[in-house]
C-alpha cells in the first residue's frame, strides 16, 4: 500500500515540479514590453472593452471617459481609484507590475447594476492561471494513473 | 471527549484502509459529539434558542421589507440588497452550510409567522396544531419543485439582485405563501419541498462539517414511544417531518433541535464530522438532487459570467434592457442547467458505465456520479461568493447606519468610502477554493464508484471519466474566476 502511495507521491511531485518550472521558465521569458495607451468608455453598466491585455511591465495609459453618467474606476490588486465624469476624460498611468488577471469595477455608484460594472485587465504572463491549470493536470493525472493502476493491479491479483 | 464511531453506508467488500478516509487522512466514521461541551445541550434543548434569533431575524426581515417599499431604489444604499444578496448570501456560502448544515433553516424567518400559527404559540409547546394538516402529494415529495422554484428565480436573477422592489416582492411573497401554506399543510411542508433555497441548502448540507444524529440507533429503535417523529411533552414531532430515528443524510434536517426538546432519553446528539459524509449515503438518493447539483453548479458559471464578467451584453440580457434579450437569457440559462450539463454528466456516465463493465443500471450510475459534483459546486460558490463579498462587504457599515438611504446616520458610519477589501487576494482565493472543490470531489467520486461498481478494477475504469469531467469543469472555472 505504502508502495503505492509512495509512487504516486513521485509521479504527481515530479509533474507538479515540471509544470511549474516550465510556468517558471515561461514566465522569467520577458514578454515584448512597450507602452500602452488604450481608451475605455464607461456606460451604465460596462466598460468597452471589456478585456485589457498588457505585458508585465508595460508602462500603461488608460483613457476614461463616460457615454452618460458618473463612473469610477478601481482597479484590483493596484489599488488605482478615479472618478470619470461626463464630458470629463480623465487618465490614469501605471505600470503593470503584478502579473494575473485583474478585475477593474465602477467605484462610483451608477445605477441598479453598480456592483457588477466589471471589466478584466489582464497583464501576461496569468501565472496566477497557469499554476492552477499545472496543479488540476497534476491532479487530474495522477488519479488517472491511481485509477489504471488500481484496475490493472487488482486484476493481476485476481488472475493470480 | 471521545471520538463517536458510528457506520456510514459503505460497501462491506471495501478495505479499511483504503475506503473510510477523506483525502486518505480523515476517518470517514470520525465524530465528535459537540453535545457534550458542558452548556450545549441544555441550550439546544431550549426553546429561546430558537425563538431569540428567529425573532431578531424577523424584525430584520420586516426592516428589510419596508425598505424595498419606502426606501432608496439605489440598490447598494438600501438594506434589502446589501444585506440578502451580500450579506446573508455570501454568508449562507461561506459560513452557514459548510460549517453549520441547515442552521440557517433552523433561525429563518420567513416561515415563522406560519409556524406560529400553526401551534398558536411563540415559545410554550402547544397542545394541538391549527390549520387542515394536509400531507403533501406523495409524487411531489423531492426536489423537483423547488428546482423548479429556483430557476423560475433564477432565470430573473438581474432584478432581483439589483432592485430594492423585486427583492421584497421576492421575500414577501415567499412569506405570505408560506404563512398559507402552514395553516393547509401539515409541519413544515412549506419548507421541505417549497421553498427554493431551502432546496439547495439540502443538497449541500450533505456536504456540511456538523450533523444531528442518534448517539445510540439501539436505543432510539428500542424506544417504542417514538418522541422525536409523533411528539412528547416536552418537544413537537420533527416539524420536518424526518425519522430522527433513523437519520443518515442531513438534506431535510432543519437544524431546529426539536427532537433534542422531544427526546426524553437524550439520545440526540450534535456531531462534528468530516466534509462530505453524507455523499457516501446511497439510500434517498434521487435525479431531482442531481438536477439539484447541475442547476446549482451551472448558476455558479452563469452568475460568474453575467455578475463578475466584463460581458456588457450579458448584463444587459439579465438586467431586461431589452424583453428579447432577456428571453435569450432565461432561455440559454434553463438549457443550460436542465439540459446541457445533464447531458455533460450523462455522456460522461454513460462511459463509466461502459468502462464499468455495465454491470449495474445506467441510472445508478448517473445518479450517483452526480453527488460527486457537490463538492465542486460549493466551493464554485464560495469562489464566487469571495467575488461578492470582498469588494462590496464595505456597503455593510453604511446601510447599518442609514438602512433606507434617507440620509441617517445612526452609527457614525453612514459616510463610511466604498472599501474593497482584499481584492489583490481574490484571484488566490478563488483558485485555492476550486482546487480543494476539486480534490474533494475527486475523492468523492472514486468512493462513488466503489460503492456503484461490483468490483474495485471496474469502479477504478469507471472513474476515469469521471476524473477528466472533473478537471475540465474545474478548468473551466479557473478561467472564468481567474483567466
Amino acid at each position: 500500500m505504502w508502495g503505492r502511495r509512495g509512487r504516486l507521491i513521485v509521479i504527481g511531485g515530479a509533474l507538479l515540479l515540471a509544470g511549474v518550472l516550465l510556468q517558471l521558465h515561461l514566465g522569467a521569458s520577458p514578454l515584448a514590453s512597450h507602452a500602452r495607451v488604450i481608451a475605455i468608455k464607461a456606460g451604465q453598466w460596462r466598460y468597452s472593452p471589456g478585456v485589457i491585455t498588457v505585458n508585465e511591465g508595460d508602462p500603461v495609459t488608460l483613457r476614461l471617459e463616460t457615454d452618460d453618467v458618473t463612473h469610477g474606476f478601481y482597479l484590483d490588486g493596484y489599488g488605482l481609484s478615479q472618478a470619470v465624469l461626463p464630458d470629463r476624460p480623465v487618465e490614469v498611468h501605471f505600470i503593470a507590475t503584478r502579473a494575473g488577471r485583474w478585475m477593474f469595477r465602477c467605484s462610483v455608484t451608477c445605477g441598479p447594476f453598480h456592483p457588477y460594472m466589471v471589466g478584466w485587465l489582464r497583464v501576461q504572463p496569468n501565472t496566477t492561471l497557469r499554476l492552477g491549470w499545472v496543479a488540476v493536470g497534476t491532479i487530474g493525472l495522477v488519479a488517472l494513473y491511481a485509477a489504471w493502476e488500481e484496475a490493472r493491479g487488482r486484476k493481476e491479483e485476481q488472475d493470480q | 471527549m471521545s471520538l463517536e464511531a458510528r457506520a456510514v453506508d459503505i460497501p462491506a467488500e471495501q478495505t479499511p484502509e483504503r475506503q473510510e478516509r477523506f483525502l486518505g487522512v480523515v476517518p470517514v466514521d470520525a465524530r465528535l459529539e459537540l453535545t457534550r461541551i458542558p452548556g450545549v445541550r441544555a441550550t439546544l434543548r431550549s426553546r429561546w434558542m430558537t425563538f431569540i434569533p428567529t425573532t431578531v431575524n424577523l424584525f430584520l426581515f420586516l426592516v428589510i421589507l419596508m425598505a424595498g417599499v419606502v426606501g432608496t431604489q439605489v440598490g447598494n444604499a438600501n438594506i434589502a440588497i446589501v444585506f440578502i444578496w451580500i450579506l446573508w448570501w455570501s454568508a449562507l456560502m461561506l459560513l452557514l452550510v459548510p460549517f453549520g448544515s441547515r442552521i440557517w433553516c433552523g433561525v429563518c424567518p420567513l416561515p415563522i409567522m406560519g409556524e406560529w400559527l400553526q401551534r398558536s404559540a411563540l415559545v410554550r409547546l402547544a397542545a394541538k396544531a391549527r390549520g387542515l394538516g394536509w400531507k403533501w402529494p406523495k409524487r411531489l415529495r423531492n426536489m423537483w419543485v423547488v428546482n423548479g422554484v429556483f430557476l423560475g428565480l433564477a432565470v430573473f436573477s438581474g432584478i432581483l439582485t439589483t432592485r430594492p422592489w423585486a427583492t421584497v416582492l421576492m421575500l414577501g411573497t415567499i412569506m405570505a405563501a408560506s404563512t398559507g401554506l402552514f395553516l393547509l399543510y401539515e409541519r413544515r411542508t412549506f419548507c421541505r419541498y417549497l421553498c427554493p433555497v431551502g432546496g439547495f441548502l439540502g443538497l449541500y448540507a450533505n456536504f456540511a462539517a456538523v450533523e444531528v444524529r442518534p448517539k445510540s440507533v439501539p436505543e432510539c429503535l428500542a424506544h417504542k414511544s417514538k418522541e422525536c417523529i409523533l411528539g412528547s411533552a416536552s418537544g413537537y414531532g420533527c416539524p420536518w417531518l424526518e425519522q430522527p430515528t433513523n437519520l443518515k443524510r442531513n438534506t431535510y434536517c432543519g437544524m431546529c433541535f426539536e427532537c433534542f426538546r422531544s427526546c426524553t432519553r437524550d439520545n440526540m446528539g450534535l456531531f462534528l464530522r468530516p466534509f462530505g459524509t453524507d455523499l457516501l449515503v446511497e439510500s434517498h438518493r434521487g435525479l431531482d438532487e442531481s438536477w439539484k447539483a447541475f442547476i446549482m453548479l451551472g448558476a455558479a458559471a452563469a452568475y460568474s459570467a453575467t455578475m463578475m464578467g466584463p460581458w456588457g451584453w450579458l448584463k444587459d440580457w439579465a438586467n431586461l434592457r431589452s424583453l428579447g434579450g432577456w428571453a435569450v437569457f432565461a432561455g440559454g440559462l434553463a438549457v443550460l442547467l436542465l439540459v446541457v450539463l445533464p447531458a455533460l454528466h450523462g455522456a460522461f456516465a454513460w462511459a463509466s458505465w461502459r468502462l464499468g463493465g455495465r454491470a449495474v443500471p445506467l441510472r445508478r450510475v448517473f445518479t450517483n456520479f452526480s453527488y460527486h459534483l457537490v463538492p465542486l459546486g460549493l466551493l464554485a460558490w464560495i469562489g464566487f461568493s469571495f467575488a461578492i463579498l470582498l469588494p462590496n462587504g464595505s456597503y455593510v457599515l453604511r446601510i447599518l447606519s442609514d438602512p433606507f438611504g434617507w440620509g441617517w446616520n445612526l452609527f457614525g458610519t453612514a459616510h463610511v468610502p466604498w472599501t474593497p477589501v482584499l481584492t489583490a487576494w481574490l484571484p488566490a482565493l478563488q483558485a485555492v477554493s476550486l482546487l480543494f472543490g476539486f480534490v474533494y470531489s475527486l475523492d468523492i467520486a472514486w468512493k462513488l464508484a466503489r460503492q456503484t461498481f461490483p468490483s474495485s478494477p471496474a469502479a477504478a475504469r469507471a472513474v476515469i471519466p469521471q476524473i477528466v469531467l472533473l478537471a475540465g469543469l474545474t478548468g473551466a472555472f479557473l478561467w472564468l474566476f481567474v483567466g
